[in-house]
């Protein structure tokens, strides 16, 4: 791989998310290995993009910084119309890529990049790896960690084009080190391409709503349910116990596909990402496509029968044995009033 | 409008139901392992396929299921003419084995090149190998507006009109034809052929494609057509990090409860 | 041989097991509550071509035959007994009209059936004794009248299934007062001094209409007439051996299945002392006596199908499938029971209504003891 590395930034509040900093070190890395530079394209308005490069890279600056204004029309910023505004975005980033070569494009998981990232690489001739965990250098090439089979697969991209990769929140760079860097960037203006009839519209009509962020995710606690349920009477015990706790109740994808709970609960790759200051996890194996909903910072206690499954390898607090054993007795001692061991 | 067809792609997946949901690898290409296990329609795919065959009635012309999977795989293609597609062609083809998403995408837009479209619906992800990048690419290759993450869909004078729940917004959105729409999984559980649709299936036409019928070179197909590979696949890490609360239930409750009330999430307070 | 079912045959299975677990399963609890029929599946399972399988083509049904039956009594049949034997009375009511209705009647009343428009059921079984024909008394009386000629049906037919939701009724009655004089009549819903009577409060099957049937000076046209006065024993009898038993084991078998699943699964999950039950061989024996009896309960009915659907002989094949999986389903109940313990008899559990839904696996369709009589002509030389 060679060229410039690039990264799209997604703003949150004016400022980059949390996602940005952990591409712009995994970038700074790569573009230490090809000897090209780190590009930040800034999809939002032209006056936020300083205060993201100050505030959202913690030290990772860029060489060059893009703004373009995409999306920031009729349906306001971090609109669906922005969501929809993929193939915009690739097109505003091929413009450029005359004027560099570009080894990898770094996105944050989400529409907007998706589409984009797809664009990029149909028209770079490049690849695309989704659900990227983590970012390795193995001595002699650069490998993806996706999460696969219970592990994780370590997926290589050995062609000549450019590599996009989907990063999933918190994604990490593994064993190679990241150099800060502190010059100030390069701030560029790109025009926002004109919308064809390439591009969904939002329809009239009632405007789009942003779905209330639920329970789940603004929870400070929650119990997160999986097969070892059993069966539904099981779930019962599980969301009841959920509830004396006063705690939100989310469920691993088998949990789901076996109707126990809806699709809204699902947390994981497929489902939503969860951080509360809490997780209590009670008869799920803690397969990766699940844990990769849950944020580093929560505290994790699992209730497992099975001292051998990799829950207990995140989890900071284990309890191994029959959940049905252990969670009423929990529920009668809240119930019964405050702690006294 | 005139009628036009509406090209379905179904994903032949391990079956969940007879598979006990475990995805197995293959050990030497490292991919899903779909030879010799009995294989159905990806769940997504079923919504594209259902809300493709409801469309009929405002004035779709033909539903046409498209699945790239190994010989096995007719079976779900045969799924989903009982379902309600009318025509079913299943693109099988060693070369085609190993495909990554990019060359995925890429033969199954030959396919719907060649079958000819007003539209190409899919799913927004697979339950296996689950990227969700092969409706996006697809739109990409074929130049199509995408519509993703769509939950339900009318047909209207100036296109499609799709709900749709994207990065937790909800609205409604418009696309002109053609246009390629992925759905989402829902949470009502997907209809049933019925015997009927069984029955029905037998006189509809299913064909079984080659690279070479579609006009795919080995180059841009299977692992040689694929920009990324898989080096290894590793396990989950044994490592242990949590402490082990042991004894009887009672204590138990107390040290859990402990650290409830020490991160403050206990709703009174503790 | 070959042991396998055909692709398309899975495919049915796949169907029906989908229908049974999307659209019925989330019905089981209100149907043990309320012991009503879920009427709301009428129209979807008419839509699935549930109730025209057997149902030739040309009559508008899926001419599918008792193989595909099976299958589908079996899926149903593993998520609600109930459902599944509400659904073989279906067909049994429609099998009469198959074999021996007139052309007439068969374009006129088998079109309907096989969409779900019109349901039927059988009506044999009177206070007096169902495995004995001979007691019947329900008359028909011929009578001439202006508007065309008919009879005159008086009688009270009791135990019968769906004799609250069924438009088409197959009704044997007494033409002559002679031992084997039975004739056969198609009783339609609207037909005056024709009405459904008592609805029976059941143990089991919950959701699954039982009840009672009056002729009160029922006037049916001689149009009607299922066959020739005097067929309708034969009429009655070829119905309840093929469809009927073939239908009681299809609902067996489905019964079988549930509780090995639920056994199997109770005692792969419960932990006693630290090891989960399946690894006691007490456990094992029982798992091992359920699988056997689910198995060769299966390999029985589906030769006796198979049979039929060849149109071969099948009248010992029928008593045998039918007889071995209703007995092996009352084993069933009670060895899925005793896995799950104290839990096996608790409401959240499904082993508590397998239970009570065994029991009329026995008496449907002949009780064991008449299955034994007919099986018993295969031994004599
Ligand atoms: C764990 C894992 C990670 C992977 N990561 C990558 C990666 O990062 N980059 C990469 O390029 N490849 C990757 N692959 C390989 C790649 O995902 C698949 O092999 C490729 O076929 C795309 O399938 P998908 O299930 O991901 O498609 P998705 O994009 O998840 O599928 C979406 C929809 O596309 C349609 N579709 C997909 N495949 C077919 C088909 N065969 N026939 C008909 N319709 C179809 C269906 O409508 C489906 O619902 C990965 C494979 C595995 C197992
Ligand atoms: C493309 C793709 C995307 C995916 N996305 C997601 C996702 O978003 N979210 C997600 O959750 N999964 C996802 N998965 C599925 C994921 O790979 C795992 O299969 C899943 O997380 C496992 O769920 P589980 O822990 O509930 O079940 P299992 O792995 O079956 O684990 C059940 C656990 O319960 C324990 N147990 C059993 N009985 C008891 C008892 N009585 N008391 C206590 N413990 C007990 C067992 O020891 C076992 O560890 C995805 C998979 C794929 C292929």
């Amino acid at each position: 791989m060679a060229g410039d590395i690039w990264v799209m930034v997604r703003m949150k509040d004016g400022k980059a998310d949390r996602a940005a900093r952990d591409a712009m070190a995994i970038a700074s890395a790569m573009a230490a290995r090809t000897g090209g530079q780190v590009a930040a394209w800034v999809f939002g308005p032209e006056g936020e993009a300083p205060a993201a490069a100050s505030e959202g890279f913690g030290g990772y600056a860029p060489d060059r910084l893009y703004v373009c204004p995409l999306g920031a029309g009729e349906d306001g910023p971090a609109g669906l119309g922005d969501a929809l505004s993929g193939r915009r975005a690739a097109v505003a980033m091929l413009a450029r890529t005359e004027v560099a070569e570009v080894g990898a494009v770094l996105v944050p998981e989400g529409q907007l990049a998706l589409d984009a990232a797809a664009g990029l690489a149909v028209a770079l001739g490049g690849a695309v790896v989704a659900h990227c965990r983590a970012v390795e250098w193995s001595g002699r090439e650069w490998l993806y960690l996706v999460p696969a089979f219970g592990g994780l697969a370590a997926i290589a991209c050995p062609g000549s084009g450019p590599q996009v990769i989907s990063l999933v929140a918190g994604a990490g760079l593994v064993g190679e080190p990241a150099e800060g860097r502190t010059k100030a960037p390069e701030v560029i203006a790109v025009q926002a391409p004109a919308p064809s009839d390439r591009d969904p519209v939002v329809a009239g009509g009632p405007s789009p709503v942003a779905l209330p962020s639920d329970a789940l995710e603004t929870a400070r606690l929650v119990v997160a349910g999986g097969m070892g349920a059993g069966d539904p009477s099981g779930w019962r015990l599980i969301s009841d116990f959920a509830a004396s706790l006063g705690a939100a109740l989310g469920a691993t994808r088998p949990a789901v596909d076996e109707g126990w709970a809806p699709a809204e609960a699902m947390i994981g790759q497929s489902g939503k990402r969860v951080e509360p200051e809490v997780l209590i996890s009670v008869g799920v194996s803690g397969d990766l496509q699940h844990l990769v909903g849950v944020g580093e910072g929560t505290t994790v206690i699992a209730v497992n029968s099975d001292p051998d499954a990799p829950i207990f390898g995140r989890a900071d607090h284990g309890v191994v044995g029959d959940f049905r054993r252990f969670l009423p007795a929990i529920s009668r001692r809240v119930k019964s009033g405050p702690a006294d061991g | 409008m005139e009628p036009f067809t509406i090209i379905v792609l179904i994903k032949p997946v391990p079956d969940p139901r007879k598979s006990r949901g475990s995805v197995a690898i293959d050990p030497e290409r490292k991919t899903v392992r779909r030879q010799g296990v009995p294989l159905t329609i990806n769940l997504a795919d079923r919504y594209a396929l259902e809300a493709a065959v409801a469309l009929k009635a405002s004035g779709v012309g033909k539903v046409v299921a498209v699945a790239m999977g190994p010989p096995d795989a007719e079976g779900a293609a045969r799924e989903a003419l009982a379902i309600g597609a009318d025509e079913a062609y299943l693109l099988s083809d060693r070369l085609l084995a190993g495909s990554d998403a990019v060359a995925t995408a890429r033969a199954l837009a030959a396919a719907c090149r060649r079958v000819g479209f007003g539209a190409v619906f899919a799913g927004a992800e697979s339950s296996d190998a689950g990227t969700g990048l092969v409706g996006p690419t697809m739109a990409a290759l074929l130049g199509l507006p995408h519509v993703p993450h769509c939950r339900s869909i009318a047909l209207g004078d100036r296109g499609f009109e799709a709900e749709v729940r994207v990065d937790g917004r909800e609205g409604r959105v418009r696309a002109g034809l053609p246009a390629l729409v992925t759905f989402d999984r829902l949470d009502r559980p997907p209809k049933s052929p019925g015997f009927a649709g069984v029955v029905a299936a037998r006189s509809k036409p299913f064909t079984v494609w080659t690279a070479g019928d579609v006009a795919l070179r080995a180059d841009e197909a299977g692992m040689a057509g694929s920009p990324t590979v898989v080096r290894e696949v590793r396990p989950a890490s044994t490592a242990k990090r949590a402490v082990i609360i042991g004894g009887d239930p009672e204590e138990v409750a107390t040290r859990v409860l402990a650290v409830l009330a020490e991160k403050g999430v206990l709703s009174d307070g503790r | 041989m070959d042991f396998q079912f055909t692709p398309e045959q899975e495919m049915l299975r796949t169907a029906a097991r989908e229908f049974a677990e999307n659209e019925v399963a989330p019905r089981v609890a209100e149907m043990e509550k309320t012991g009503r029929f879920p009427m709301e599946l009428i129209k979807p399972m008419g839509e699935a071509g549930f109730f025209g399988v057997t149902i030739p083509v040309e009559y508008g049904g899926l001419g599918l035959g008792y193989v595909a039956r099976l299958i589908l009594l079996e899926e149903i049949g593993r998520v609600s007994a109930a459902l599944a034997m509400a659904l073989q009375v279906f067909h049994l009511g429609v099998e009469p009209i198959v074999a021996f209705g007139s052309e007439e009647q068969k374009r006129r009343l088998l079109p309907p059936l096989a969409r779900g428009e019109r349901l039927a059921t059988v009506a044999v079984t009177e206070a007096g004794g169902g495995s004995d024909p001979s007691s019947t008394k329900t008359v028909a009386r011929f009578e001439q009248r202006s508007e065309g000629d008919g009879y005159v049906l008086d009688g009270r037919k009791v135990f019968i299934t769906n004799a609250h939701l069924a438009d088409v009724q197959v009704v044997l009655t007494k033409t002559k007062d002679e031992p084997k004089e039975f004739t056969a009549f198609i009783v339609e819903r609207g037909m005056a001094g024709f009405k459904p009577g008592r609805e029976e409060h059941k143990l089991g099957l919950l959701g699954c209409d039982t009840g009672e049937v009056i002729f009160e000076g029922c006037f049916v046209p001689v149009a009607n007439r299922l066959g020739n006065e005097g067929d309708g024993l034969k009429t009655a009898l070829k119905a309840i051996s093929e469809a009927g038993r073939s239908g009681m084991a299809g609902v067996s078998l489905g019964l079988l299945r549930a509780c090995v699943e639920t056994a199997g699964a109770y005692a792969a999950k419960r932990e006693v002392s630290g090891r989960p039950l399946n690894r006691y061989q007490g456990i094992q024996w029982k798992l091992a006596d359920l699988v056997t009896d689910r198995d060769a309960a299966t390999l029985l009915s589906y030769r006796a199908c198979w049979l039929k659907d060849q149109g071969k002989r099948c009248d010992v094949e029928m008593a045998t499938a039918k007889y071995f999986a209703s007995e092996a389903a009352i084993r069933a109940a009670k060895l899925a029971a005793e896995v799950l313990g104290g839990y096996g008899y608790m409401e959240e559990f499904a082993t508590q209504r397998y239970l009570r839904d065994r029991q009329l696996m026995i008496p449907s369709a002949g009780t064991s003891d008449v299955m034994r009589m007919v099986i018993a002509r295969a031994a004599t030389p």
